[in-house]
């Protein structure tokens, strides 16, 4: 099967060189109905940070040139909502599953910049954009053993946040996975 | 060769320069101590046994040793709650920076492939 | 009729006759403990701190700390585990009070006792500076499993750290070593 794809090249690039703008409440999903899916789950990660959470974390982050990175992100972001699920087998969620999420992408304010399909893979990314109000941004990652949905609320800069890459600094001491039992 | 061999041959074990041994013995002699906090072994008895000392201890230096102790350790839940967010965030930051990496690169290279994809 | 007869010879302390012999108070024993671990806590200590100076000031201090703790050391295997936790706990505390930029090690590069023994120093070069950019935590999982050849669970313990936050350091990180890699000609397949 050829491989299906959607590129929206000129979105993507404008996305990626304005910075977000402002937005309202409706930039946050609701992802609760994915939490069955940790039970089938080999690995999880659950995060769910709001705004004192996230002031409280650039406050640990100690000031520094390998930081400073991360500050500017978190300078406009409200609020991180990470859902990854990793299976040993495929099929473990559902096409519904993922449709809950793009039917609250649907809607006014949102805009897709990114849909790569591509045999079992999926990729999308979303874009919400108000004037005067606070911006947003969901990413929609399904392959076959893993699904992952993260939601970002608030002023994003795409090109800084896709270019931080796991080289980015860490924090001292062990990193415990944000995981739910 | 794969990458697992290539980097069991890159991070191998080396052995530091010549005299270590020594090194370490003259500072032991010269009772230099180790500098850092030690992170006690989580196969160490000390708790256990050590308990009723401690119990003692408490007593001998009255309530504002305790009341000092329970401060010490309400600071360090706090701190280590703050480390945990702080985690987190981090975490999800690495998340979604790879997904929207993973996806330009796809876009790029599907773009460099397709002459009919717009560009 | 002549006999000869020979004593046999006196074989090697084993680990735990070594450590409970340092316990006592003796300083050959614990030259000795050191000589038989210092390869592998100063190759740690040097693969996530890519300097040579600083990698053996931390080996240093680990082995101090050793001295001070004998007594909490149980076994011979426990010490190997010991010293693996304490070192990497070190590793992560260099990061936190230092916040040091992360410097190319131009000096090992001509050190014989840092010499890459295999065929192509280069890419072994390039592995660990590819290496010493992943995060800390990542570094340190990705050292104790090559360096080391523990398992997933193993490293979970020395790092205190669940075994799938385990799994997905290891797998973020031969992913981005990969495309790392692959962007300056080196390809390897997952």
């Amino acid at each position: 099967m050829t491989p299906r794809t959607l590129v929206s090249r000129c979105c993507l690039v404008a996305a990626l060189l304005i910075p977000g703008t402002a937005l309202a409440q409706g930039a946050r999903l609701q992802l609760d109905h994915l939490n069955k899916l940790a039970e089938k789950a080999t690995e999880t990660v659950d995060v769910s940070a709001d705004a004192s959470m996230l002031k409280q974390a650039a406050g640990f982050l100690a000031k520094g040139s390998d930081t400073e990175k991360m500050h500017r992100l978190l300078d406009g972001i409200t609020g991180i909502y990470v859902k990854s699920f990793e299976f040993d087998a495929p099929n473990a969620y559902t096409e519904s599953d993922v449709e809950v999420i793009r039917k609250q992408v649907s809607g006014p304010g949102w805009s897709r910049v990114v849909s790569v399909r591509e045999k079992r893979e999926l990729t999308e990314i979303y874009f919400w954009r108000e004037k005067d109000t606070s911006g947003g941004l969901v990413v929609i990652s399904a392959e076959e053993n893993e699904l992952t949905i993260v939601n970002i609320v608030g002023r994003v800069d795409l090109a800084s946040l896709g270019a931080l890459g796991p080289m980015i600094p860490n924090l001292p001491g062990a990193l415990n996975n944000a995981k739910r039992k | 060769m794969s990458l697992e061999h290539e980097l069991r041959r890159a991070l191998s074990r080396k052995d530091p320069p010549g005299g270590f041994d020594d090194r370490v013995v003259s500072k032991i002699r010269a009772g230099e101590t180790a500098r850092m906090p030690i992170v006690r072994s989580r196969w160490s008895r000390w708790s256990r046994a050590s308990l009723p000392l401690a119990a003692s201890l408490m007593l001998a230096f009255g309530g504002s040793y305790y009341m000092h102790k329970q401060q010490e350790r309400a600071a360090r839940e706090q701190r280590a709650q703050t480390e945990q967010a702080a985690r987190n965030v981090v975490l999800a930051l690495q998340i979604a920076s790879e997904k929207i990496s993973a996806a330009q690169a796809k876009v790029e290279e599907i773009t460099r492939h397709d002459p009919t994809n717009p560009r | 009729m002549l006999t000869a007869v020979t004593s046999p010879r006196t074989p090697a302390p084993s680990g735990d006759e070594l450590l409970a012999q340092a316990r006592t108070g003796s300083e050959s024993a614990f030259a000795a403990l050191v000589r038989e671990h210092q390869a592998m806590v100063f190759g740690l200590a040097y693969h996530f701190l890519q300097s040579r100076a600083q990698a053996e000031e931390l080996a240093q201090d680990v082995f101090l700390a050793l001295h001070q703790n004998l007594s909490h050391v149980e076994s011979a295997r426990h010490l190997v585990f010991w010293l693996r936790r304490v070192t990497s706990n070190r590793c992560i505390d260099c990061v936190r009070s230092s916040q040091r930029r992360r410097e190319l090690p131009i000096d090992g590069l001509c050190d014989p006792a840092v010499q890459p023994r295999f065929n192509d120093p280069l890419l072994g070069e390039l592995l660990r500076t590819l290496v010493a950019e992943l995060t800390p935590d990542a570094r340190l999982v990705v050292t104790l499993r090559f360096q080391e050849d523990l398992d997933l669970s193993e490293i979970a313990s020395v790092l205190d750290m669940p075994v799938n936050t385990v799994k997905s350091h290891l797998r973020r990180s031969m992913d981005a070593l990969r495309r790392k890699l692959a962007d300056r000609g080196h390809v390897y397949e997952s």
